[in-house]
């Protein structure tokens, strides 16, 4: 993982009496854990409610591919000692924070998006796609499963395409570019399209789209690295990226449009009837 | 309103129920989703309610002799590869799904699911998670306004209502929190504390099956057995299998799969009150039919219709039949928006749509085939046994209804049971029983085409039966059954290819094989209601008005190009927009069951000839008033036949340079001419699909992985209209359907019923690196009742491709794995025991 995708420091999971009906493992654990090279079973990450019971004095964690496990409360060699919960830190400080202080749970950052630097607060445990859609009122990436298996959030940053999902938004902020559909267009209408966006919509390289940004995105990460891939490399390059319409045969062929017109060999036209400029289906007369 | 909410499964499907309803009752439940649904996914199956009640239903009245005539070509717009019409917001920003969308002051929801698959909800504490900061509202059983506490969902016994106090799923709902953020909320619902009395639970429907088995509800039958139907019996079958040559039994069983369309169930409700003060609200979502939300929505919240108002965008991640359909998720959601006085978002994890959603059921089938030496097919028996999951069945559940059509059998026997299990609930996955009898059938078909040693296409094409329903005697229309199976082979090379059994290594320990399947279906035809609006504006361009949901394929797109074809105006000035919104459309009916392409697509077509008939006739008085206003007088004598439109122009048949503009003819009217269709459906056919798969693939016999080489998918498909959509469908359909057959299962904990692979990784869809070639074949044999000809395309292609693949690891390596899905497990374990 790179350097400015570093969660940083691990937390604690939130300590409670009650039966905790959630995996053990919060998603914050889980997305700073991996950079630790900590495996965790998917049974957990994805699974329903695992019923445990910790003690308020113990931390709780999880073996690799096994069950809680409870061990007491001293922090391991190495850890930094333990940050308050956020509930604990609401709790303990009633009054409302001075104007430049923010709540740990809390980060201003400036995001980069699509050319435009957006100054924004953002929980800790916000993903960017969060941020985009909630904070940004952005429409220009989905969610397909907030758990980085099905690339449906795909954004490019810094070149690299990457789970939005899965990136969270209080490590930004640092000028990392990001890149989203409406980041690639270079003007208004159809006459602003990016090539690979053209070839989606004309091949018909979706059903459904929800998958489709996402699939932009990675297609336009592989096109800026190899504008000739091969079958197999777009597969590769396509391989995080699941359509469940299973609309991979023109999916292919999108790709390949979108390479052609990018090598230099054949524009893509959009249909007359989506809106494209003339064409011999209507009157001439009509152009009076 | 009714006191008391209806049951609308059991009114389908129980005569002895539904001869207790009284007609607002019935009218009642016949405009329920549920309703809605019925008719278009298991429209065979409700043939004895509408038979038994023709006062309610008035079938005789709606039908009609006079066959309709085929539009003939060339044809403009029809037939010609159009992209989406609203595919400039798919490839930007533009487009906005539910899960974009937001409103001010908006609250997020999350729900407290049970981790039990059967228990009784003792206690619920909630006073930690109502102080913890960021929360705006906690809601369960003990806090549930007195008015909605009778509200049942769905059918029962056993009953569920908006909370319940005995849950009979992992994943029931047993509290939901309203928070300023989902992740305020997810903390928050860590801090309710539930007291569960954990119940024996039911994990497999041959164990619910049985005697000992405890039972759930007061039920007459064993266990947690639903419904046993009476055989339906043809001919004599015992007499039918005595005097057969050859005579075959097999087991096919399927595990449940899920439809994991990957937008996540999501919905916006406001309680807006419509500007009157009175109940109002107004809700986005993943809805594949606004109308019937809507209706769901009112039964449950004891409103009346008008006063819900729903929106589904035509931005809308999927749903291959999985019920989008509001639950009670969407109904926690609704209620909350005015228990909070806000704006409420709920959106499933995907953990949670994969357990909460409706799945494809389990299914058991005992089947038997008898035939003669040369050939025919006499007698052919089959059992189906299917899990319904925790509800009452969604009709149609592990049942094989479409015996009657694709072969001659004179002697048949088929019954179906339908159990109930504390696990994933069934209903329709891009087709509700179709798919599971053609598993029933086919590969028995197989098995007795190599016993008396025929090829396996030829021993189909003697027996297939294309005139009528068997039982009913009710004709088919044009069917292309023939050419289908024909075009198939011929596409896959089925006579150069086709070998003996395992007699085709291609490699050390690897076998080349090839399979067929043929399918067919009751889908695809069409239903009320059939509904469409046209308007010509003053400037001659041209709105189209669908409630035709949009869930994927380009069903908005298809409307217009309907729309456009039949008035006479290009694609470039006509309009449709992407959402429905049940405050401005009228209902035509869900997007399922293949039908909207002959619903909404009827509708549109009737509004766009009604819109030209009232623009020839203004054209004409136009013209005559022009005449009369000339110096001197002019008698014009011009008639509507005389005038035709095309390419946005009105013109003289006799004289096509002379034109004359719709702009023109609309101001002369003062009025903008709006042209509404509501189509009436004749009931002279059996309306079917017909369809084909040939799978060619080779077996590694040391790992017992199967690698598909090539599918062909050969469909009957009417008349095509949009050639790109169409092969998209086709395809797409194909693929989803070998994936199913090789890869997909949902996995639940024997003990405890927990669901074990709820998500992307471990749920495995076939990704870009395993996906086949698959070809696509396109019959055109026009239908009478087809709009243009066309017949419906959304289901049929996912059918065939479980047995295709059964009947091409039997030709590959000589042994039948008729277990879906054909794990490498699975594979080996059949060559070991052959060997």
């Amino acid at each position: 993982m790179s350097e400015e995708l570093d969660p940083g420091p691990v937390e604690e999971s939130p300590q409670t009496d009650s039966e905790q009906l959630r995996p053990v493992v919060t998603r914050r654990e889980f997305i700073a854990g991996a950079g630790a090279g900590v495996a965790v079973g998917a049974v957990v990450a994805g699974g329903i409610a695992i019923a445990t019971r910790p003690n308020a004095q113990t931390q709780v964690v999880t073996q690799p591919g096994g069950p809680a496990v409870s061990v007491p409360a001293a922090p391991a060699a190495g850890q930094p000692a333990a940050q308050p919960t956020a509930q604990a830190q609401a709790q303990a400080q009633p009054q409302a924070p001075a104007p430049q202080q923010l709540p740990l749970s809390q980060r201003r950052v400036e995001l980069n998006l699509d050319g435009v630097v957006h100054p924004v607060v953002v929980d800790v445990r916000e993903s960017l796609w969060e941020t985009m859609i909630y904070k940004l009122g952005k429409s220009s990436s989905n969610l397909g499963c907030d758990r980085a298996q099905c690339g449906a959030c795909t954004v490019v940053i810094d070149g690299r395409a990457v789970n939005g999902c899965t990136v969270l938004a209080s490590r930004l902020g640092r000028g990392q570019k990001i890149l989203t559909v409406d980041g690639i267009r270079d003007g208004p209408g159809i006459a602003g399209l990016h090539p690979v966006q053209k070839a989606f919509w004309q091949m018909g390289g979706y059903q459904c789209g929800i998958c489709t940004r996402g699939f932009i995105m990675s297609t336009y990460a592989l096109l800026q690295v190899n504008k000739s891939p091969t079958h197999d490399e777009i597969a590769e390059a396509l391989s995080g990226n699941i359509c469940r319409c299973s609309e991979y045969p023109q999916i292919f062929d999108s790709v390949n449009a979108a390479a052609a017109e990018m090598r230099g060999e054949k524009a893509i036209t959009i249909g007359v009837a989506a809106g494209g400029e003339g064409g011999s289906l209507e009157d001439p007369s009509l152009a009076e | 309103m009714l006191a008391q909410r209806l049951d609308a499964f059991r009114a389908a499907f129980d005569l002895e129920y539904a001869a207790t309803l009284t007609a607002e009752e019935w009218a009642s439940v016949r405009q329920s989703a549920e309703w809605h649904i019925y008719e278009a996914e298991n429209g065979d199956l409700l043939a004895p309610v509408l038979a038994a009640f023709p006062e309610v239903f008035n079938v005789a009245a709606q039908q009609t002799t006079v066959p309709r005539p085929i539009p003939e070509g060339p044809f403009t717009v029809i037939g010609k590869p159009q992209p989406r019409l609203h595919g400039f917001g798919h490839v930007t920003g533009f487009g906005q799904y539910s899960e974009h969308m937001s409103q001010p002051g908006m609250v997020f929801m999350k729900t407290l699911l049970s981790p039990h698959p059967h228990a009784r909800v003792r206690n619920v504490d909630t006073t930690q998670a109502e102080q913890f900061p960021g929360v705006v509202a906690v809601l369960h059983r003990g806090s549930l306004p007195d008015m909605y506490k009778d509200v049942k969902i769905g059918s029962g016994p056993p009953d569920r209502f908006l909370f319940s106090e005995e849950v009979f799923e992992v994943g029931a709902p047993i509290a939901v929190v309203a928070a300023e953020s989902d992740h305020i909320a997810d903390e928050a619902l860590r801090l309710i504390n539930v007291d569960y009395e954990v119940l024996p639970a039911v994990l497999d429907h041959l164990e619910g099956m049985k005697s000992s088995t405890p039972k759930q509800w007061n039920n007459k039958l064993d266990g947690t057995t639903l419904e046993i139907t009476p055989p339906k019996i043809r001919g004599n079958p015992d007499e039918g299998f005595k005097n057969s040559d050859v005579v075959i039994e097999n087991v096919t069983t399927r595990s449940a799969e899920h439809h994991a369309a990957l937008e996540p169930t999501t919905i916006i409700a406001k309680w807006d009150y419509a500007g009157d003060g009175k109940d109002h609200v107004s809700i986005v979502g993943t809805f594949r039919h606004a109308h019937g939300a809507r209706n769901s929505f009112a039964q449950a919240l004891k409103l009346n219709q008008s006063q819900v108002r729903v929106i589904t965008p035509g931005y809308l991640g999927a749903s291959y039949g999985s019920h989008r359909d509001p639950n009670l998720l969407e109904f926690h959601a609704a209620l909350m928006a005015k228990l909070t006085g806000r704006p409420v978002r709920a959106m499933n994890t995907r953990a949670e749509d994969f357990v909460n959603r409706t799945h494809r059921t389990p299914v058991r089938n005992e089947n038997k085939i008898g035939v003669k030496r040369d050939g025919t097919i006499v007698a052919f028996s089959s059992k189906n046994i299917g899990d319904a999951g925790a509800q009452r069945g969604g009709g149609g559940v592990g049942t094989s209804a479409g015996l009657e059509s694709m072969y001659r059998i004179e002697n048949l026997w088929q019954q179906s049971i339908t159990v109930m299990t504390n696990s994933y609930k069934y209903s329709s996955f891009r087709c509700t029983e179709h798919p599971n009898n053609t598993l029933a059938r086919e590969p028995l078909i197989e098995r007795a085409a190599y016993a008396i040693g025929m090829n396996p296409l030829d021993f189909r094409l003697m027996n297939l039966n294309l005139e009528a329903n068997q039982d009913t005697n009710q004709p088919y229309n044009n069917s292309g059954m023939r050419d289908v199976l024909e075009q198939a082979a011929a596409k896959a090379g089925w006579s150069q290819k086709w070998h003996a059994p395992k007699t085709k290594e291609v490699r050390p320990g690897v076998f080349h094989g090839i399979g067929l399947a043929a399918h067919s279906c009751t889908h695809g035809g069409g239903g009320s209601p059939s509904t469409g609006t046209v308007i010509i504006n003053s400037d001659g361009t041209v709105t189209v008005n669908s409630g035709a949901a949009e869930v994927g394929p380009g069903e908005r797109t298809i409307m217009a190009m309907i729309a456009s074809e039949a008035l006479g105006v290009p694609l470039s000035r006509l309009r449709i927009t992407h959402e429905v919104d049940t405050d401005m459309t009228a209902d035509t009916g869900n997007t399922a069951g293949s039908r909207q392409v002959l619903s909404g697509g009827w509708g549109v077509y009737e509004a766009a000839q009604s819109a030209r008939t009232q623009l020839l006739d203004w054209t004409v008085r136009m013209l005559v008033d022009q005449g009369r206003r000339k110096t001197p007088p002019e008698t014009v004598s011009v008639k509507p036949e005389d005038l035709d439109v095309g390419r946005g122009v009105i013109f003289y048949k006799d004289d096509p340079d002379k034109k004359v503009k719709i702009a023109d003819v609309v101001s002369f009217a003062q009025n903008p001419i709006i042209g509404s269709g509501a189509h009436i459906h004749e009931t002279t056919w059996q309306r079917m699909a017909w369809a084909a798969g040939v799978a060619e693939i080779e077996v590694d016999t040391a790992t017992g992985s199967i690698k598909v080489l090539n599918y062909v998918s050969a469909h009957d498909v009417g008349r095509i209209i949009n050639p790109l959509s169409l092969k998209q469908q086709i395809e797409g359909g194909a693929i989803m359907g070998i994936g199913q057959a090789l890869t997909e299962t949902l996995m639940r904990d024997k003990a405890t019923g927990v669901p074990l692979n709820p998500n992307l990784l471990d749920y495995k869809l076939l990704s870009i690196k395993d996906v086949p070639n698959v070809d696509v074949v396109m019959v055109e044999k026009p239908k009478n009742y087809g709009v243009y000809g066309a017949h419906g395309i959304g289901e049929p292609p996912i059918s065939s491709a479980a047995s295709a693949m059964i009947a091409a690891v039997y030709n590959a390596v000589g042994v039948w794995v008729e277990d879906i899905p054909l794990t490498r497990a699975r594979v080996l374990a059949a060559l070991k025991n052959a060997s």
